[in-house]
């Protein structure tokens, strides 16, 4: 199978060497080359945006001819892409015709906005369900193996941060308590921290070299 | 037990399945109709499985010719009955009605003879037997099922089974295609299977020898261990998936209600933070902490010198506008105060339209004391582009500037942007990815000052690049806004200082309701009532 793929192989190990060699040498021709890379990438995206875009009408349109279930949404998706896009097309404005702003303000900001609101609830419920000293694992298994550990560890910290983050008791706390969650902050997370990113960084590196090595 | 049939992919699905496990195609649909032949079909399957022998090349053969297997079907002389036998029996119903492709001539034949009915359907008693065992095979073998390395042990599950001639006994998913492997995690909709696009190294059976497979490995030198064993581990290092060890799957428990939804919870936190805000309860004058990195931003925004070509990477739309004008607000409006010249990116569609908006409301804000005059007198227009493509395309910001801000270099006012390099990039994003991106793809071609405005949950994944010296001002979330505008010189008397206040207050009822669910929530667990609802 793989010997298939070695067109598809070569020019990505291509591709690769030549970005990653734009970024160590300081050569014109390099960069030249790179440059036109990255605009061929612009173009392939604005590509699989408008591909997007068709998909989604098709899906919509065909459940809307087929008397799907929730075809009214559908309706509703098709003929607010299709408004917006031909203003955007027709419109003297372009993509900031009014009535395109007019979608994106009263429309899409509100319903975004309502969607981002909710955060605030589902962080209370797990507050309520999953900040346990002695934890409820995730998938929710009864009997022996029903206590996760570090609930605790997670409770701790949950807590101390709320307290320090919140206006009425920032001036209440000793200054220790303040100084302790800058240590905690500086010291143990920022390690911790350190070592995600580096850990993300050398499994990207064995990702690539498995997928340019093994081909999988 | 008795099961359904996908119409599209032809895969079974256990009976009561609303979505096919392999394709998710909706089964409610059209199986509806035939619950009650499915019923009959698992009575007369249990009654029919007491009597059948259970050998592996009898059950593997039954799946095969309940699983529709044209090749097998038109090939077997021999047409095998539920009770084992090799009599000749009447030509097998076609197992996929709605797939012709997975149908030779001949069964073709056979099924226009027989005048078969169209449509998913329940699986008729003999297929439905052969069905069970297979169901009874993956059960007997749930590892195999499942395949892959076990970094504990060193060995593989799985392949043992294939390498050892007892194929047969694997589901058709991982067995009867070469070109298909085993995959970490089974059953779930949506997931292709992983093409297996050449053999790894196979680790031996109990008793053989594992050279013998190595030696076809040119260049190997298969007789040290030692080097086998390295051999070995590095190429499951690029093989395999991660597999954390001990890790069974385990049923999970089916909940009883929804996960989150807890109505008195949501209530009370409706309740605890509407009633003060709309009522003006409370005291506006505490104020958050100001963690380090929001003096350094002011200082490096408030140094910039006039006319200063600024490049913004705008990485929020409106999911996360909430928190996140916030927190843009008061640097946008320095940044104009300053007479910045600012142009940017976004790898979002709705992020341009955002950031006009932004700017905007920036603009057009008022107040008798004249205090926001200087953010509306800035001449320059301010532009952000829609960079299709993502992180990909991030390095054009820095190789090719006219392409990525998608300027004309004919027009005369964009010449001078052209050939102005920026002082300073201010990178708005939501997500701690958005900036490391900044950092990685643009800011080491660049080497400009960056300064980030980041949701709050940003916030401390990105304190190691403060610390390193990669960013020179973090501002995060409202506590990073607040004390923003607080060293901008916010007057009291504006609506902007008052919205300040008032969210104020909102965070401190906030934060007590979630203080009061922890305490609740452990009291309830620690007198026993598990507070789980």
């Amino acid at each position: 199978m793989i010997r298939k793929n070695y067109l598809v192989v070569g020019l990505v190990l291509l591709c690769a060497l030549m970005v990653t060699g734009d970024r160590v040498v300081a050569w014109p021709l390099l960069r030249s080359l790179t440059t036109t890379l990255w605009s061929w990438v612009l173009i392939l995206g604005a590509c699989a945006i408008l591909l997007g875009v068709g998909n989604v009408l098709v899906v919509h349109c065909r459940r809307v001819l087929a008397g799907g279930p929730a075809w009214a949404y559908s309706l509703v998706l098709v003929a607010t892409a299709l408004a917006v896009f031909v203003m955007g097309l027709l419109g003297p404005g372009g993509s900031r015709s009014p009535f395109a702003e007019w979608v994106f303000g009263a429309v899409l900001v509100p319903g975004m906005g309502t969607l981002f609101a909710l955060t605030a609830f589902f962080l209370a419920a797990a507050a309520w369900r999953f900040l346990r000293i002695e934890s409820v694992p995730a998938d929710g298994a009864q009997g022996p193996n029903r206590r996760a550990q570090g609930g605790g560890w997670m409770l701790a910290g949950a807590t101390l941060f709320l307290l320090l983050q919140t206006p009425m008791l920032n001036a209440v706390l000793p200054a220790p308590v303040m100084g302790f969650a800058g240590w905690v902050l500086d010291v143990p997370a920022m390690a911790t921290l350190r070592g995600v990113l580096l850990g993300g960084s050398l499994a990207l590196v064995f990702m690539g070299l498995r997928l340019a090595l093994a081909g999988r | 037990m008795s099961v359904i049939l996908c119409p599209h992919c032809g895969t079974t699905n256990r009976v009561g399945s609303n979505f096919c496990n392999a394709c998710g195609t909706d089964l409610r649909t059209d199986l509806r109709g035939d619950e009650e032949a499915s019923r009959e079909a698992d009575s007369q399957s249990s009654a029919a499985q007491e009597s059948a022998p259970q050998e592996p090349a009898r059950r593997t053969r039954r799946r095969r010719e309940s699983r529709g297997d044209a090749t097998f079907s038109s090939s077997a002389s021999e047409p095998v009955d539920s009770s084992g036998s090799t009599e000749a029996e009447p030509s097998p119903t076609p197992f996929f009605p709605q797939q012709p492709w997975l149908r030779d001539e001949e069964s073709a034949a056979t099924e226009a003879d027989a005048g078969d009915s169209s449509g998913a359907r329940a699986a008729t008693p003999r297929e439905s037997e052969s069905l069970d065992n297979a169901w009874e095979a993956d059960d007997a073998y749930p590892d195999a099922a499942r395949g892959g390395f076990d970094p504990m042990t060193g060995e593989y599950f799985g392949d043992e089974w294939e390498e050892a001639g007892e194929l047969d006994d694997f589901p058709e998913e991982v067995a009867g295609d070469p070109t298909r492997a085993p995959r970490l995690v089974t059953g779930i909709q949506g997931l292709l299977d992983p093409i297996r696009v050449s053999r790894r190294l196979q680790e031996s059976p109990a008793g053989e020898e594992p050279a013998a497979r190595v030696q076809a490995r040119p260049g190997a030198e298969t007789s040290d261990p030692v080097r086998l064993e390295k051999l070995r581990r590095f190429r499951n290092l690029l093989y395999e998936d991660p597999r954390l060890p001990g890790n069974r799957r385990r049923a999970a428990a089916v909940p009883t209600r929804p996960a989150l939804v807890v109505p008195w919870v949501f209530l009370l936190v409706a309740v605890m933070v509407g009633v003060p805000v709309f009522f003006g309860w409370g005291d506006a004058e505490n104020q958050p902490p100001e963690w380090t990195g929001v003096a350094e931003a002011y200082a490096v925004i408030d140094s910039l010198p006039p006319d200063a070509v600024v490049l913004v990477y705008w990485a929020y739309d409106p999911a996360t506008a909430g928190e996140l004008d916030l927190a843009a607000r008061p640097v946008i409006r320095h940044l104009l105060e300053k007479r910045a010249r600012l142009v940017g990116v976004s790898s979002l569609p709705a992020g341009p339209a955002t950031a006009r908006r932004v700017v905007d409301q920036v603009r057009q804000t008022r107040d008798a004391g004249g205090f926001f005059s200087e953010a509306s007198r800035n001449p320059w227009p301010v532009q952000v582009a829609f960079l299709p493509g993502g992180v990909s395309t991030l390095p054009l910001v820095a190789t090719d500037p006219a392409t990525a801000l998608g300027l004309d270099p004919n027009e005369a006012g964009t010449q001078d942007l052209l050939v102005r390099p920026p002082v300073l990039s201010v990178v708005l994003g939501a997500q701690t990815d958005d900036v490391q991106q900044w950092l990685e793809q643009v800011q080491t071609r660049l080497g400009i000052p960056v300064v980030a405005v980041v949701g709050a949950g940003a916030d401390p994944l990105l304190r190691p690049f403060m610390d390193s010296g990669q960013l020179r001002g973090l501002v995060s979330g409202f506590d990073g806004a607040y004390h923003y505008n607080r060293r901008v010189g916010l007057p009291p008397a504006s609506a902007e200082a008052r919205g300040l206040a008032q969210q104020v207050n909102a965070q401190n009822w906030a934060h007590g309701a979630i203080l009061l669910l922890l305490v609740l929530g452990n009291l309830a667990a620690l007198v026993g009532r598990g507070g789980r609802g």
